[in-house]
């Protein structure tokens, strides 16, 4: 969960600029971020459904608040607001720009504040059955390092003006044979991605049910991903967000117990 | 009638040739049969038993283990460097089925997850972060492995003399025979690769599927051809014609080329049960042709003519051969009563092959016949010579030999109290093979080779975190743990006791279930923002059922009912009424359900068997009375049959239970034959010790031919791999053996008493059946009345 506020929602928010080439439309994709230039501190509200298959489904809602201090690194303090037994949960993480990221949990009913000390290397899904995994949180759609990639054409997708992005794996044994993004030519999102197995079978899909609008301007209104081997999907919406200053008391381990949210 | 004899020898080679295009036919559905080894697969859709494991393994995951026990030499440690990094290096390479998506989980000391407090701290993760380097790895690991409750004589043993690792499929492959025999393959690999000086042994339900898979083609491919080889080598001294020979093995090996194509046809596999079917059919098949060839070289040997001696072998064979054969269809036919879908294909192809060889034995047989050579017929090495002494006897003593008999019998009936219900998974392979040996290990060390799962449902979203719930999974886990067929438990309890426990700076006083529901909740969530997961196969995403996995020992039948008993008795007393409902299933749980349920099953067809086989006979020839008497040897069989399983302390099991209607179905035969014969020296107005004298001379050689036929084919199961079919195989051929004697002995004995209209045909029915050719006419009249052109000898 960690993982989706620290990077994973520069696939939902940002201002996103025209790109001529693949490889620059593609770079445009990767630098959009969390937060934007110009957006210090930021606030906004989650929900996310899961369903599996053969499983009851299951929603979550979060609010967050997350700031940029100068030294670089990135704050965020996330509040469960459901399910209704852990709300009330506090989740901080600082992310320095170079160097480990260290974690809390303040746990409400137990009175207790924890350090996470979580492991380098993360593997699996970030929510279980989201079929989200860890790698696709922390990378966003940072595929130039291990996949070329070709702009294939112009095509109206979903209703969406986009360019079509082939992106092939540079070495072997990566685990998507082919990646193709369709990103929007006026604000740079990916409104849909497909995800190619190794043998070469449609495996997963990402993509964007509808744009709004709101006072930060243009953005996805949710992102669907769907894991069509195992039948699941999860949707994470955005269901508010704005720009505004966050106190600092807020991004305070020993703050926790003692913050009104 | 007429037609059928008039198109056999007019136009054989018609026949032959349509014969022929039907068998290619079959034979290109050949290569279409597969193999059928999962057991929720052999069962009815609706079956309670299979709906509530397909249930819980749609909520839970696969419930298909795998287990690879590494095994240190004598004296050795798991605790050194080079045992524990081949254990990291083992657990690497299963981890690749995970990424292949052909394990749901790979649980091993060297992955799986612990949970640690560290100075205000939480961390969850391996043991080790990675494979040891040094002795100083090897030191922690041993340290926290036998630490941890989780791990320590769960995974690793406390002595260090071994470790396990479990492997979990995922549903989707689960009966997937062709992947999880990839899987033990690479499995196989692995052992190979790594064992020395340490052992490996492979075990879990899903290792005995593919195994009892292998055994089975392994045993097609090398019993048929042994079973042939029999019956050539019984029918070759028999008969001492090559003709002999070829043609009631040329019959069951078209039969069985249309039985099996019609599988392959219809797309049914063959199953742990239908695999013997090429064997049975083998043997009970060529019996038919026997007593076809067998009168027709009586009759060459008596000087009739080619076109007459077949014309009459049809017309005299053609009711009892169909008999025997439709008695022995509807024996199997019973077999469709059961709920156990392989029981039931097993005895319908079975009925279907042995119908089919029934018609060719009247058909291709004498069209054969009729474009051969006469053939010279040879005294036969087994001489029926004595059979008029043997006659003799039995009319002149029938109460000395009935008093024999019913002293025998009454000593094999005396072991029918011994018998016992049991069924053991184990049992259907030999002591001395493979997976019996694994077995054998992880149920002594690792406390258990099977996984149950109990089944706990609150009703309610969120429901498993009520600390009520969980303190009652926790105590029905220590009650479990306490049993001696129970290794360890697993479930959601362990975890939030692990994380409440070090989350409470590891104070012992809070290895326990938090006081509340958000407590629960929050430090679930800890563990799993921490680096856990509450992994599918614990709770469903809702927490509204959890589930209890129990490593028992193979117990079989009545160890686990015992235990089911005990664990309905604990929740009965202690299940709090938040739990809304409960119940036990997985693999060792279906099967041994599920068999009990068939042996039930069977022994109820037992009786269906006995009536419709009475029936039949009753039918087919004409009498009330000889439907009855054909059933007395069959009495004597089966009852034997059942004592001397209890003296021997043979089980009835999946296998066993189906004997006694086999038998039923196959054994009568014999004494469907013998009274034919008898009833026919009767009608001829000969008295008792001449219609038996006449009997025995000419059915009694065929008859004990055909018993040994079937009891050496069925002997030829001594030789499977499967323990089951060897204890199967030498009860069938026993049976013959006394069905055979119970026609021979008990039948001709009690006959002397019966006056001759009680087996004789129907009056009334007579002039039809003799119109339809099926009955020899006694007198002219009748000969008139039924318009039988052709007299018979």
């Amino acid at each position: 969960m960690k993982r989706l506020v620290l990077s994973g929602l520069l696939v939902l928010f940002g201002v996103w600029a025209f790109a001529q080439t693949a490889d620059e439309i593609l770079r445009r994709v990767e630098e959009q971020g969390f937060f934007g230039t110009g957006r210090e501190s930021l606030y906004a509200s989650l929900a996310v459904t899961i369903q599996e298959r053969g499983q009851p489904q299951v929603d979550y809602a979060f609010r967050v608040w997350a700031r940029e201090f100068p030294d670089g690194t990135v704050k965020v303090l996330l509040l469960y607001a459901a399910p209704e037994d852990v709300a009330g949960t506090l989740f901080l993480a600082h992310v320095p720009k170079e160097g480990a990221t260290r974690m809390w949990l303040y746990l409400p009913e137990l009175g207790l504040v924890k350090e996470l000390v979580g492991e380098t290397e993360r593997r699996g899904e970030f929510l279980a059955g989201s079929g989200i995994t860890y790698e696709d949180i922390s990378k966003g759609f940072s595929y130039r390092a291990d996949y070329a990639s070709e702009l294939s054409g112009e095509e109206v997708r979903d209703g969406h003006p986009t360019w079509r992005l082939e992106l092939s794996p540079k070495t072997p044994g990566l685990e998507w044979s082919r990646i193709v993004l369709w990103v929007h030519r006026e604000h740079a999102f990916v409104v849909r991605a497909e995800f190619y197995d190794r043998e070469g079978k449609l495996s997963r899909i990402l993509s964007v049910p509808e744009l709004v609008t709101d006072a930060l301007g243009t953005r996805p209104a949710a992102l669907r991903v769907e894991d069509l081997g195992k039948g699941s999907w999860a949707e994470v919406r955005i269901l508010e967000r704005e720009v505004g200053a966050v106190p600092d008391a807020y991004f305070e381990p020993t703050n926790l117990p003692k913050l009104q949210l | 009638m007429r037609r059928l004899t008039r198109l056999v020898t007019e136009h054989p080679y018609w026949l032959l040739a349509a014969i022929g295009g039907v068998s290619l036919v079959f034979a290109a559905f050949l290569p279409r049969i597969g193999f059928q080894a999962d057991y929720s697969k052999m069962l009815p859709e609706d079956d309670p038993v299979v709906a509530q494991y397909r249930r819980t393994r749609d909520l839970f995951g696969g419930q298909s283990l795998f287990m690879l026990a590494l095994v240190v030499e004598e004296g050795g440690t798991l605790f050194d460097l080079p045992s524990l990094q081949k254990l990291y290096a083992l657990t690497a390479e299963l981890e690749r089925l995970k990424e292949e998506g052909l394990a749901e989980e790979v649980v091993s000391p060297a992955n799986v997850k612990i949970v640690e407090g560290r100075e205000g701290a939480l961390l969850v993760g391996p043991i080790l972060p990675g494979p040891p380097e040094s002795p100083a790895d090897v030191e922690l690991f041993r340290q926290k492995a036998l630490e941890e409750r989780m791990v320590r004589d769960n995974l690793v043993l406390a002595d260090g003399s071994g470790a396990i690792v479990l492997i979990r499929l995922p549903s989707a492959v689960e009966g997937q025979e062709d992947v999880e025999a990839r899987i033990l393959g690479y499995l196989e690999d692995l052992a190979r690769k790594y064992a020395g000086p340490e052992q490996i042994y492979i075990s879990g339900d899903a290792a005995f599927l593919v195994y009892v898979n292998r055994y089975m083609r392994q045993d097609l491919a090398f019993l048929l051809p042994v079973v042939v080889a029999v019956v050539v080598l019984v029918l070759f001294l028999s008969f001492r014609s090559v003709w002999g020979v070829v043609l009631p093995l040329g019959v069951v090996l078209v039969g069985l080329v249309w039985t099996m194509g019609l599988m392959g046809l219809t797309g049914h596999k063959l199953t742990m049960i239908s695999t013997f079917l090429p064997v049975v059919l083998v043997a009970v098949g060529s019996a038919y042709g026997i007593h076809v060839v067998n009168e027709y070289f009586q009759r060459i040997a008596r000087g009739e003519e080619r076109k007459e001696a077949v014309q009459a072998t049809i017309r005299e064979m053609v009711v009892p051969v169909l008999g025997a054969a439709v008695t022995t269809a509807a024996g199997f036919l019973t077999l469709l009563s059961s709920f156990l879908v392989p029981t039931r294909e097993f005895g319908l192809f079975s009925a279907l092959g042995v119908m089919t060889c029934f018609f060719l034995s009247i058909l291709m047989i004498p069209a054969l016949l009729a474009i051969l050579p006469v053939p010279r017929v040879r005294p036969p090495k087994l001489q029926m010579a004595s059979a008029e002494k043997f006659a003799q006897l039995l009319a002149s003593r029938p109460v000395g030999v009935l008093l024999g008999v019913l002293l025998v019998l009454g000593l094999l009936v005396g072991g029918i109290p011994r018998l016992q219900v049991e069924s053991d998974v184990t049992r259907f392979f030999r002591e001395e093979s493979p997976v019996v040996q694994g077995l054998r290990v992880v149920d002594e060390r690792f406390g258990g080779s099977q996984e149950l799962s109990i089944v706990i449902d609150t009703g309610r979203r969120d429901g498993l975190k009520d600390p009520e719930v969980l303190r009652f999974m926790d105590r029905l886990q220590r009650f479990l743990e306490n049993k001696p067929d129970v290794g360890s438990t697993f479930s959601l309890v362990d975890l939030v006791k692990e994380s409440y426990f070090t989350l409470r700076g590891d104070d012992p006083a809070f290895y326990t279930i938090p006081e509340t529901s958000r407590a629960v909740a929050q430090v679930l969530l800890l563990f799993e923002m921490g680096g856990g997961e509450v992994t599918r196969s614990l709770a469903t995403r809702d927490f509204r059922l959890g589930r209890i996995s129990a490593r028992v020992r193979s117990v079989g039948l009545s160890g686990y009912d015992a235990l089911l008993r005990t664990v309905e008795e604990f929740v009965a007393r202690e299940k709090p009424a938040s739990v809304v409902d409960w119940y036990v299933t997985g693999s060792p749980s279906l099967y041994i359900q599920l068999s009990k349920k068939l042996i039930a099953s069977q022994l109820v067809s037992l009786g269906t068997s006995f009536g419709a086989v009475g029936f039949i006979v009753a039918v087919l020839l004409l009498s009330l009375g000889a439907g009855f008497f054909v059933l007395i040897p069959l009495l004597v069989a089966v009852a034997g049959n059942f004592g001397i399983m209890g003296y021997a302390g043979a089980y009835l099991d999946i296998a066993t239970a189906m004997i006694a209607s086999l038998t039923v179905g196959i054994g009568v035969d014999y004494a469907v034959h013998f009274l034919n014969r008898y009833r026919n020296a009767r009608a001829s107005e000969l008295p008792h010790p001449q219609a038996l004298a006449e009997t025995f001379r000419t059915s009694g050689r065929a008859i004990v031919v055909n018993a040994l036929t079937l009891a050496l084919g069925f002997l030829v199961m001594l030789l499977s791999r499967f323990g089951a079919l060897n204890t199967f195989g030498w009860l069938v051929a026993t049976t013959m053996v006394t069905s055979m004697l119970g026609a021979l002995l008990v039948l001709p004995a009690i006959l002397v008493w019966v006056p001759e209209g009680v087996y004789q045909p129907w009056p009334a029915l007579r002039p039809l059946w003799i119109k339809l050719g099926l009955l020899e006419a006694a007198n002219p009249e009748e000969k008139k009345e039924g318009k039988d052109e052709t007299p018979r000898s």
